[in-house]
């Protein structure tokens, strides 16, 4: 008995320690990659609002829409997107490989020299010396140094990894390994093609070659973070194992084989082998597998406790993301189709749906996870179950009304009007009309919510948080006397009696 | 707490090099797959073809300059549309009508 007691004090020093060593570089990913979204969201609005509103902040070139839309869309993935996602990695692969993190300064380091040229770069583009590609728009040195960057911090996951304790690898594991090395195959491919292979001189190649980028960077790295969050959350908040581990496993191999493929059907009808088209467009069908292998076992697991899920902030955010995943797969497939291609491909619907994968599946599963590191890390709990179940709807409400309203009845309206030969392409541009101030309505949402959000994880990482041993829930457990997160000051309580 | 004998200094030392290797390879990997698959050589058969865009480039270039013959080298010269028009009518840019593309993709 006394073996298992001390083998649990060691554990839980053990997990203590991980999170003190990671303290610093994860809440600085996550803080920055916050204050990022809410920035990537005001351009958005901008950019939006021209397309309803063209004389909004006319008088100022630097809200072009011709630049506020790229840097928008800039930095959701390199500002959020991959910091969130760096965060996860970090954090994720050291408490499943038990070791501590031993280089925390030069993670930290990296850190800000990413968010330096993320910045430098955001500043370009809205000053007008962008690339003009979508996802690469920074200037080309800008994305090197990331490039470089990225080995600063992505290596420690890989040593990790390597000297990890215990023989059993998580399927967690294996979606972080995989994201840990595509990410950097997905940018230096994007990036020789599109920059130093084919240069000024083929835009058609480049089109091609970044539409491939666009959907390798979206299946090859952040759906392997977002899945690997999803699998270790679940499990951990509804103390269940993963419902199945060889459904896990094929869903890994699934993405692993098919996720690469896809991309190229944005391309159908350009002058490029049609077969590449085709065969894009074959795998954007086949990529609802591992995502329906996803959604099965988180919902399987969690099916004998389904209160958690309304108690729990982190697996509320998760399930909502794993539904988010379904969705945008669906949705790719539908109009990966080449009968619906025809009023996609050119319509708004393409940009609708990289929102509804970004913001509505990855974005919910970060947060789920981010709800769950953080009072982890800095020893404190969340402050306010309002202010957590707020983002979530809002949130909610603003993605569904994104993929629903904009990218689905808005892409087939603008697309079906593009193919009308008669009507002039103003009349497109007319028809767009309410779903353009829908999008609006829909980014306003989201910036409540990760206002909110960002005011928040502020807060914690000043470590303003409550000190407590009860996790902040989003419901009472039915006893009138106690908060939804346990009652004030018991830790104060417990450290007085010792 | 069991020892771990997987993490040694050579081990994560080993990794580090095996890693930046690993992602110089994907760089090297880019660079092999371009030179195999794109050539910078043109073949003959697009050089033939090239000489038959060539000609009516030339013969484009000298019917525009033809029409161009009132301008004067440094001076702007702006033109009523009604002046244009019978040119425009003449070069058939105003009686288009625009094409089918109700099967653009159904091929």
């Amino acid at each position: 008995m006394s073996t298992t007691n001390s083998s649990i004090i060691e554990d839980t020093q053990l997990r203590a320690n991980i999170d003190r060593s990671l303290r610093h570089p994860v809440m600085f990913f996550f803080a920055s990659g916050a204050a990022w979204l809410a920035v990537s969201l005001l351009l958005g609005i901008i950019a939006s609002a021209k397309t309803h509103s063209p004389d909004f902040l006319s008088c100022i070139p630097f809200f072009n829409v011709g630049r506020t839309m790229p840097a928008h869309m800039s930095t959701l993935i390199y500002g959020w997107g991959a910091q969130a996602a760096f965060g996860v990695i970090l954090w994720l692969m050291s408490r499943l490989s038990r070791q501590e993190c031993k280089q925390a300064g030069i993670i930290l380091a990296a850190g800000h020299v990413w968010n330096l040229f993320v910045a430098i770069g955001t500043v370009c583009v809205l000053n007008g010396a962008g690339t003009g590609i979508m996802w690469m728009a920074f200037p080309k040195s800008i994305m090197i140094v990331l490039c470089l960057t990225y080995f600063l911090i992505g290596i420690w996951a890989l040593i990790a990894f390597r000297v990890r304790r215990g023989g059993h690898i998580y399927i967690s594991q294996w979606y972080l390994l995989a994201a840990v090395l595509w990410f950097p195959w997905v940018l230096l491919s994007g990036l020789a093609f599109t920059h130093f292979y084919l240069g000024d001189g083929h835009p058609l190649m480049i089109t091609a070659s970044t539409a491939w980028f666009r959907s390798a960077l979206m299946f090859l790295f952040f759906t392997p973070v977002a899945a690997a969050s999803a699998y270790y959350i679940t499990p951990k908040v509804t103390g269940r194992p993963v419902y199945s581990y060889n459904l896990a496993i094929f869903g890994f191999w699934a993405l692993a084989v098919v996720g690469p493929w896809a991309g190229m059907q944005r391309m159908m009808g350009a002058a490029i082998p049609s077969f590449l088209t085709f065969l894009s467009a074959g795998a954007m069908i086949l990529l609802t597998i591992p995502a329906i292998a996803l959604i099965i076992n988180i919902l399987k697991t969690v099916s004998a406790s389904k209160e958690t899920i309304a108690h729990s902030p982190s697996l509320r955010f998760t399930i909502a993301g794993a539904v988010g995943m379904i969705m945008f797969t669906a949705m790719g497939a539908f109009f990966a189709y080449p009968d619906a291609l025809k009023y996609t491909q050119f319509s708004t619907a393409q940009y609708g749906l990289e929102l509804t994968g970004i913001l509505g599946f990855f974005s919910m599963c970060m947060f789920g996870a981010i709800y769950f590191i953080v009072p982890r890390i800095t020893n404190r709990e969340w402050i306010s179950a309002t202010m957590i179940t707020q983002h979530f709807w809002l949130f909610i409400y603003g993605i569904s009304f994104i993929a629903i309203f904009y990218t689905l009845l808005g892409g087939f309206m603008h697309g079906y009007t593009l193919e009308q030969v008669a009507e002039p392409v103003e009349a497109a541009v007319g028809r767009l009309f309410p779903y353009a101030i829908g999008l609006t309505t829909g980014f306003v949402f989201i910036l409540l919510a990760v206002f909110m959000f960002c005011c928040h994880l502020l807060l914690m990482w000043l470590r303003l948080g409550r000190r407590s041993n009860h996790p902040t829930l989003l419901a009472g457990h039915g006893d009138v006397h106690t908060s939804p997160h346990g009652p004030e000051g018991d830790l104060e309580k417990l450290e007085a009696a010792k | 707490m069991e020892n771990n004998l997987r993490d040694t200094p050579l081990r994560r030392f080993n990794t580090f090099w095996w890693g930046l290797g690993l992602f110089v390879a994907f760089g090297l990997a880019v660079l092999i797959l371009k030179n195999l698959i794109q050539t910078d050589e043109v073949s003959t058969a697009d050089i033939e073809r090239g000489k038959a865009r060539l000609i009516k480039l030339e013969q484009v270039q000298r019917e525009q300059a033809a029409l161009l013959e009132y301008k004067k080298d440094g001076e702007s010269v702006q033109l009523p549309p009604k002046a244009l028009f019978p040119i425009a009518s003449e070069i058939k840019l105003l009686n288009t009508t625009p094409a089918d593309s109700g099967v653009a993709h159904g091929k």
